[in-house]
């Protein structure tokens, strides 16, 4: 019969600190920035510290905002749902503004102009000419990205790409890797993070495309903390500690 | 090769940081699921009416869930009638109530084969359902569930990586968050493995060993 | 006043009417032995008595309660009849004494010392004494059996309901219970058997009551039933039983 007691005992314990761990310590406000820390240069981790050109953006703003900061580390085509629902404040994650997602979200003044890029890894033959020649090769990309929209739209749905030509990653990680092995030929990617990989890589550009997007923070539709948020990056702007910045992570 | 091997030890350690996360969340999601599911099979055998298909339902409509689709349903969907529910608690809920309609065949499946003549044979000492529940059936049947239920646990445990899908730091995160700064994705994938592994191994033989003290002469629990 | 009452009991199971009117009652002291064929709702009969199989209509008193009744406290009234089951249905997760201890423990509130006093008690009685500490697993068919009639004995009932007990056991172990019956019985303990044992039946019992097809048939002492049964149905059956079991009736 000892058993049932440590049984209810396990139960109890276990209500405990379920109920613990659930109950934030609700003091001061804090801010939850989502991101997807797997994005170097703008947001990765060493160690345990979050680094890169968004992560500093954050915390700045976060000091303007005069409050705590909480970053989240979540999938890249969580950051939405998650804003939607109320997880997070703020999500700064080399995230383009888009028409589509600009339904869901509101974004903050532009602070980064990035373009897309074909990789391919350096010892390939292929070569590229012009966009259009895309159109004959497995190209890989990151799910939920501008990269893997344009490719989409302009080649896929105008069935000029089979649909199972552009494979789809869950972040740049596997799509350059199975570049890597040789499973696809090109992987289209934000030019910066290209940058960043090919210092860890054997990859080349192959080509770049004009696409001009821009970054922008994601925050929930019409939340009262937006103009703030909105007021602080504008002044980062202004007073040109956001180029900075940028310039300290990307050469 | 060696230079692998190498890389692999020497990362195990900050790998294993999401060690007791991953615990925490397969022991709570198992305690979760065994609650629920003892009480589901029991209205399955003995309740009556209602009670029972509503019963059913559950286990039926819980069994045919995918753990992600849940995990995101409680952790993104329930905000919209107002529930705003942390991460760790989605998981062990969405691992737990899935959890539960498996275990709750198990441990049926265990109180069928335990067969109704224990249940008459309390009845008629006067023990009333309840009693005879909890002092013949449910000794009886937690120790015919311990093979199935040890299985169910090794399951969740290698589902617990789901976390990863709500933001949760564990094992696989830690993992990812090193390829990403030293892409060398193979050799940490296989460190990961590696540590899943080991605990695996350490939670087969503490349930063999429990087993082995709640053990009764003629009760053969199968070597599983 | 008869110890138990049974009135014009129906009990079905979906479109199968196992019983079909059966009256009876039982004084306080009487050993009845049921007889029939298989499938004629013998055992049915017996779980009415404790209620483990309500009859759908009639009544059924014990000692003036009515346990048909849906106000009685059954878990009450179970405690005064004991259950033989055929399969023995001992717990088995639990050593022999704690079989005989559990209702005392549980049911009836005695502390441990109380408990596995009476449970000793018992053990004795049907010849178990060195054996408290064996698991159901370790023990013989006779041996289950006869720790099964300690447990039931030892909620001290007014009634004690066999329902096959040695149909499950081998040949050679068949003995050792009837023989705890037999004492029993001697002692003066209300009992109702359902069994093939026609020797037991004999020896031992006031009444045979023989059912087939939901009825009762006949009912009468040992003497007058096997030497001169009045129902034609009986009479078969009871050659029947004669040829299989290769007794002189």
């Amino acid at each position: 019969m000892k058993q049932k007691y440590f049984v209810l005992f396990v139960l109890a314990l276990c209500v405990f600190i379920t109920v613990i761990s659930g109950c934030a310590k609700k003091t001061a406000p804090v801010l939850r920035i989502g991101t997807n820390a797997e994005y170097p240069p703008f947001e990765s981790k060493e160690g345990d510290s979050y680094v890169g050109v968004d992560m500093d953006l954050a915390r700045k703003i976060a000091e303007k905002l005069e409050m705590e900061f909480q970053i989240i580390d979540m999938d890249f085509d969580t950051l939405i749902p998650s804003l939607s629902s109320n997880k997070i404040d703020m999500a700064i994650s080399a995230i383009t503004i888009t028409e589509e997602r600009q339904r869901q979200v509101d974004f903050s003044e532009p602070y980064y102009v990035a373009n897309q890029v074909i990789i391919k890894k350096q010892d390939s033959p292929l070569t590229l000419e012009k966009v259009e020649d895309l159109a004959k090769y497995k190209v890989g990309s990151q799910n939920g990205t501008t990269g893997q929209i344009y490719l989409t739209e302009n080649f896929v749905d105008k069935n000029l790409m089979k649909k199972d030509a552009l494979k789809k990653y869950p972040t740049n990680i596997e799509a350059i890797t199975d570049l890597l092995n040789g499973n696809v030929d090109f992987v289209i990617i934000d030019d910066s993070a290209a940058q960043g990989y090919a210092k860890l890589k054997p990859i080349v550009t192959a080509l770049k495309i004009e696409t001009n997007e821009s970054y922008g923070i994601a925050m929930p539709k019409g939340s009262p903390l937006n103009a703030k948020i909105n007021a602080a990056l504008k002044d980062l702007m202004d007073s040109g500690e956001v180029i900075s910045i940028i310039q300290t992570h990307i050469k | 090769m060696l230079d692998s091997a190498i890389y692999i030890l020497t990362n195990i350690p900050l790998l294993s940081k999401g060690i007791w996360i991953a615990v925490q969340i397969t022991v709570l999601s198992m305690l979760l699921g065994m609650v629920i599911g003892i009480a589901v099979a029991f209205l399955r055998i003995y309740g009556k009416g209602p009670l029972k298909k509503a019963v059913s339902l559950y286990e039926w409509v819980f069994r045919g869930i995918p753990q992600l689709v849940l995990l995101f349903l409680v952790y993104f969907g329930l905000p919209e009638i107002g529930l705003n529910i942390s991460p760790f608690l989605s998981v062990v809920i969405g691992l737990g109530l899935c959890s539960s309609a498996y275990q709750a065949q198990i441990f049926r499946g265990a109180i069928l084969s335990i067969g109704s003549e224990q249940m008459e044979a309390g009845l008629s000492l006067g023990m009333g359902k309840v009693k005879t529940l909890f002092f013949v059936i449910l000794p009886q049947a937690v120790r015919l569930s311990l093979p199935g239920f040890t299985n169910e646990f090794t399951i969740v445990l290698k589902d617990s990586p789901l976390a990863y899908a709500v933001g949760i730091a564990e094992i696989l995160k830690y993992g990812r968050d090193l390829i990403v700064s030293e892409f060398r994705p193979f050799e940490i994938y296989l460190a990961a493995a590696l540590i899943y592994f080991v605990l695996f191994e350490i939670f087969y033989y503490l349930f063999k060993f429990i087993a082995s003290r709640y053990k009764v002469p003629g009760y053969i629990i199968a070597e599983g | 006043m008869p110890l138990v009452r049974i009135e014009n009991i129906t009990k079905s199971f979906g479109k199968h009417r196992v019983l079909d009117g059966v009256s009876f009652s039982i004084e306080a002291g009487a050993v009845k032995v049921i007889i029939g064929p298989s499938g004629t709702g013998k055992s049915t009969l017996l779980r009415c008595i404790n209620m483990l199989a309500p009859p759908d209509s009639g009544k059924i008193w014990l000692n003036d309660v009515e346990l048909t009744d849906k106000k009685t406290n059954l878990n009450l009234m179970r405690q005064k009849i004991g259950m033989v089951f055929q399969h023995f249905a001992l717990f088995k997760h639990l050593r022999a004494i704690d079989n005989v201890a559990l209702g005392l423990l549980r049911v009836k509130g005695l502390n441990r010392t109380d408990a596995y006093a009476v449970a000793r008690k018992n053990l004795l009685k049907v010849g178990m004494q060195d054996h408290g500490d064996k698991y159901p697993a370790q023990l013989s068919g006779g041996q289950q059996q006869r720790i099964g009639i300690a447990r039931a004995l030892a909620m001290d009932p007014l009634l004690m309901l066999f329902d096959e007990p040695t149909s499950a056991l081998d040949p050679e172990l068949i003995g050792e219970v009837l023989m705890v019956m037999q004492n029993l019985a001697k002692d003066g303990m209300t009992m109702v058997c359902v069994t093939h044992e026609m020797g037991f039946a004999k020896s031992v019992a006031n009444e045979i009551i023989f059912m087939e097809g939901g009825h009762i048939l006949e009912s009468a002492p040992p003497q007058v039933m096997f030497n001169n049964p009045q129902n034609e149905r009986t009479r078969s059956f009871l050659h029947k039983i004669a040829e299989l079991y290769g007794e002189s009736l």
